[in-house]
């Protein structure tokens, strides 16, 4: 008889959520009708969804968003591209190649007719302020520190516009940082490498380990691995 | 499963902010109200959901689609949940005082509700599964893939905390008093 075998939680549940095989609902129904308990058990289930269920999504304050989106630090490689050049080292490079090509231009222009003279001259202030601005963004990408003076939607191109600019190593870092990324918080995964020997401590949410060897580092956290906490290996 | 999120993500983990900007969009909702829910508290959601996204933007580059974009950033939020409740103990009472700042009267409002007391008084694991699976729409692998735990026991704590929380609601009056509010 139904009424002696109470349905247990799972059938319960699964009887309030529509989720019970077609086989079991007819008894779970019948024993209902009957056990005042099981009915109870039932009425609080289903007050206890519809109490959850009604209450909305809330919002992040926008100032919290917009916050966040301006402060975006730049994106650390795993691994650095096998040809990635930092753009100092770029316009180094291509500043002398500019000079000559400006050089000759004008030295053909010279020696061609008055018109292409008179349209050489203002070539080379253009070419110049092209080479000073290209300058100025490597210089200040070298310059940027890794979270506080992140590029901002508005005021930095995004990766997209300019690819160059991810691979530059975040100077406050240095140039051989690795990253890795572990199950957190933080402040346990210090403790987990301090016991280890190894010199960590948290800054900004990752954890920094000075001089210490990256298979070192692996192997210690190998429990953790596939997290969301930065591991950054400092030279 | 294929995750909706996955061109967004992929653009994201090559650096692209505004393909970032979208999934903030897309997830700060069921984000910040996972961690208002669980903190009890929207300036405290608020801090945690802004480093949890500050934490994904970062790790983005290493993230494998083993888990959809969303599961995974449910566990990002819980653990920058968890972190922000553990400052918060380490804070002395003057600081916690100074900072109090209503950024969000609705918010505000909905988080010193009678269900969010009774929230509060939940067991923690019944607490997170009612939230994520009635209030946030995630699916049970979802719950169990975030919390650890058999298909099964997320049933059972859903049905434990829906029960629970009916009890505490239904008798509301009863339960304040015997609380001294």
């Amino acid at each position: 008889m139904t009424t002696t075998m109470h349905p247990d939680d799972l059938e319960l549940f699964e009887y309030v959520e529509g989720d019970l095989d077609e086989a079991r609902r007819p008894g779970v129904s019948a024993h209902l009708d009957a056990c005042e308990r099981c009915t109870e058990e039932v009425r609080l289930l289903e007050a206890g969804k519809e109490a959850l269920r009604a209450s909305p999504l809330l919002a992040l304050p926008p100032k919290t968003k917009d916050a966040l989106l301006r402060g975006l630090p730049r994106q650390i490689k795993r691994e650095r591209a096998p040809f990635s050049v930092s753009l100092r080292r770029l316009v180094a490079v291509l500043a002398p190649v500019a000079v000559v090509a400006i050089a000759v231009t004008a030295i053909l222009s010279t020696t061609g007719n008055g018109d292409s003279e008179r349209a050489a001259v203002p070539a080379e202030p253009a070419a110049a302020e092209a080479l000073k601005s290209v300058e100025e963004t490597g210089a200040a990408a070298a310059q940027a520190p890794a979270a506080e003076a992140a590029p901002t939607a508005e005021a930095a191109p995004t990766a997209e516009a300019a690819p160059a600019a991810q691979d530059v190593a975040t100077p406050s870092l240095g140039a051989t940082a690795q990253v890795r990324a572990v199950a957190g918080p933080p402040e346990e995964v210090v403790a987990l490498l301090r016991e280890k020997g190894f010199d960590a401590t948290v800054v900004e949410g990752t954890v920094q380990v000075r001089g210490a060897d990256p298979a070192a580092v692996e192997q210690a956290l190998a429990e953790r691995r596939d997290g969301d906490v930065p591991v950054v290996l400092m030279p | 499963m294929a995750d909706p999120d996955a061109p967004l993500v992929e653009r994201a983990r090559r650096g692209d902010q505004r393909a970032f900007a979208e999934l903030v969009e897309r997830h700060q909702a069921k984000l910040y109200t996972l961690a208002a829910r669980t903190l009890g508290s929207e300036a405290d959601a608020a801090d945690a959901v802004q480093e949890a996204f500050l934490r994904a933007w970062l790790a983005l580059p290493r993230f494998r689609a083993g888990s959809l974009f969303s599961t995974w950033m449910y566990r990002i939020t819980l653990n920058a949940a968890h972190d922000q409740r553990l400052k918060r103990r380490a804070e002395p009472v003057e600081e916690a005082a100074e900072r109090a700042d209503p950024r969000d009267a609705f918010a505000e409002a909905e988080l010193s509700g009678a269900l969010q007391r009774a929230l509060d008084a939940l067991d923690e694991d019944f607490r997170l599964a009612v939230v994520l699976y009635d209030v946030l729409g995630a699916t049970y692998d979802e719950i169990a893939e975030l919390t650890g735990v058999p298909e099964g026991t997320v049933k059972s704590r859903i049905y434990r905390g829906r029960r629970e929380l009916a009890r505490m609601l239904g008798t509301s009056t009863g339960y304040e008093e015997s609380n001294g509010q």
